[in-house]
């Protein structure tokens, strides 16, 4: 488990600590703090592929085709290495940095989407001048990553057995069942006798009796009897319960990794919150995953509090992002006491 | 000003309260918050210090860790905190108390070994000192720039 991160030159963090990281952690704040930034820089640390690096970090964000390589780094500075770095309960260290050593060029390159290929590669092989090196280390210390040369574009290295930390993101945009989704509960499907899905899933809607993959007209979709004369497809499910479900097959098939939500209640109505934590509670205790979600939501933070003051451990933090008066933002955590005495007491702890 | 931050249950809460001031005195129930105010009317200072009423003398850890939490705390806008604490028999007591607060903020303040001293700075602008008249004690963080 994660117990701390440390990003560097990334986005609008010029150095940005989140300590202690905690089982479930909400990440909380005003409008343009970073909490989605947050998000991105953990998702960096599942990639070692050679990936278009741009449209991979910016997968939380809608209008992502606008956004360059630059914009990755601190106030679009590329001379200094971007490092998102976190350390597991042993003091081990899993990071990720990706550097480049031109720039300018690398800016040039960046400004022309339409170079990009589905590999990313080729869209800096096409940078004369520029070179962007991307790693990613584990604990045990071995190491991945990728580099792209002004001479004879990308290559790569990935020792036998590496592995990645496996993570899931989920944007806040709404929520569509793709072939993501499919994999996951097939291969949830696949692992065991019984659909380990189905239980978390009737704690919110009790009529569900099946979760089956149902093929039509050679395309796969989740279906769910809900004791009708026939099984409908999951989508015909409200828009909060299609949500949950999605975060649930995450969490399922991310074992011992992490699961990101941006804007956890869009879609969940308040009444239902306090039940939707404890199911991904449960789901995440059992799966070994750490779950992380950006809210602006009161009811949300309390839900969550309560869920987990109620469980036998409180593996629950709020992590706040304030602009500090030098510019920078830091992270704000709550402990069990401060957030139960800031619910009781009315205060103020989304920033 | 006694703030309108209430000891209310949760969840019939649909806001929840920010500070309005820049100087903040925590007390531990309506008795001290009533004197206190009295006592602010008096001087005219009702409108520049805000009493919070913690709702109990139990809750004074767990209620200052919260407000340090706050935005208007770490971002600078709250300049001044300071805590009452009923003596009530045994001033000792509650200068050791006191002290222990002290020892579980984050702030890593240097501890007072007796009453009415300056005991140190948090983010290079706040001062705190400590006092205690009689029956009550009393530590208070001030702004010093």
């Amino acid at each position: 488990m994660i117990t701390s991160i440390t990003i560097e030159n990334f986005r609008c963090f010029r150095t940005l600590t989140i300590d202690p990281i905690k089982r479930v952690n909400l990440i909380a704040g005003s409008n343009n703090m970073g909490k989605t930034a947050v998000l991105e820089a953990l998702w960096m640390l599942g990639s070692s592929e050679n990936h278009d690096i741009t449209k991979y970090v910016t997968k939380f964000r809608a209008n992502s085709n606008e956004l360059t390589l630059e914009w990755l780094f601190y106030e679009k500075s590329t001379a200094n290495c971007l490092q998102v770095k976190a350390l597991d309960e042993n003091g081990g260290a899993i990071c990720y940095r990706l550097r480049s050593d031109s720039a300018g060029d690398m800016q040039r390159v960046a400004e022309q989407p339409a170079t990009y290929d589905e590999h990313g590669a080729n869209a800096y092989r096409a940078n004369p001048a520029g070179i962007l090196v991307a790693e990613v280390s584990q604990p045990s210390g071995e190491c991945a990553g990728w580099s792209v040369s002004p001479s004879g574009g990308a290559s790569s290295s990935r020792p036998d057995g590496f592995k990645p930390l496996r993570i899931v993101g989920f944007a806040a945009e709404a929520a569509q069942i793709n072939i993501d989704d499919i994999d996951r509960l097939s291969s949830i499907i696949n692992q065991s006798s019984d659909n380990a899905l189905l239980p978390f899933l009737q704690i919110l809607e009790p009529r569900l009796q099946r979760i089956t993959i149902v093929t039509h007209n050679g395309n796969p979709y989740i279906a769910v009897d809900i004791g009708l004369n026939k099984s409908i497809p999951m989508i015909a499910l409200g828009e909060g319960t299609l949500r949950v479900a999605k975060w649930l097959l995450g969490i399922m098939s991310a074992g011992g990794g992490i699961v990101l939500v941006d804007e956890i209640e869009n879609g969940i109505h308040y009444s239902v919150i306090k039940r939707i934590w404890k199911v991904l509670a449960l789901a995440a205790t059992q799966a070994d995953v750490q779950v992380f979600a950006t809210t602006h939501s009161w009811e949300c933070i309390i839900a969550a509090h309560e869920v987990f003051a109620e469980s036998d451990f409180y593996d629950f933090a709020l992590h706040r992002l304030d602009r500090m008066s030098d510019g920078n933002i830091k992270a704000v955590t709550y402990s069990k006491d401060a957030l139960d005495a800031s619910i009781e007491m009315g205060m103020e702890v989304r920033g | 000003m006694i703030s309108n931050v209430s000891v209310d249950p949760p969840k019939s809460r649909g806001v929840s309260a920010t500070i309005a001031c820049d100087a903040i005195l925590l007390v531990e129930g309506s008795d001290e918050a009533d004197f206190i105010e009295a006592i602010l009317l008096n001087i005219g200072l009702q409108e520049s210090i805000e009493i919070i009423n913690m709702g109990g003398k139990d809750k004074k850890r767990r209620v200052v860790e919260a407000l340090t939490n706050m935005s208007a705390f770490t971002l600078g806008a709250v300049k001044s905190v300071g805590v009452v604490f009923d003596a009530d028999d045994n001033a000792k007591s509650a200068f050791d108390k006191a002290t222990g607060l002290l020892k579980d903020l984050k702030y890593s303040l240097p501890i007072p070994e007796e009453p009415c001293v300056i005991v140190g700075m948090i983010n290079g602008h706040v001062f705190m000192y400590f006092l205690m008249v009689r029956q009550t004690a009393c530590w208070k963080l001030s702004a010093c720039k």
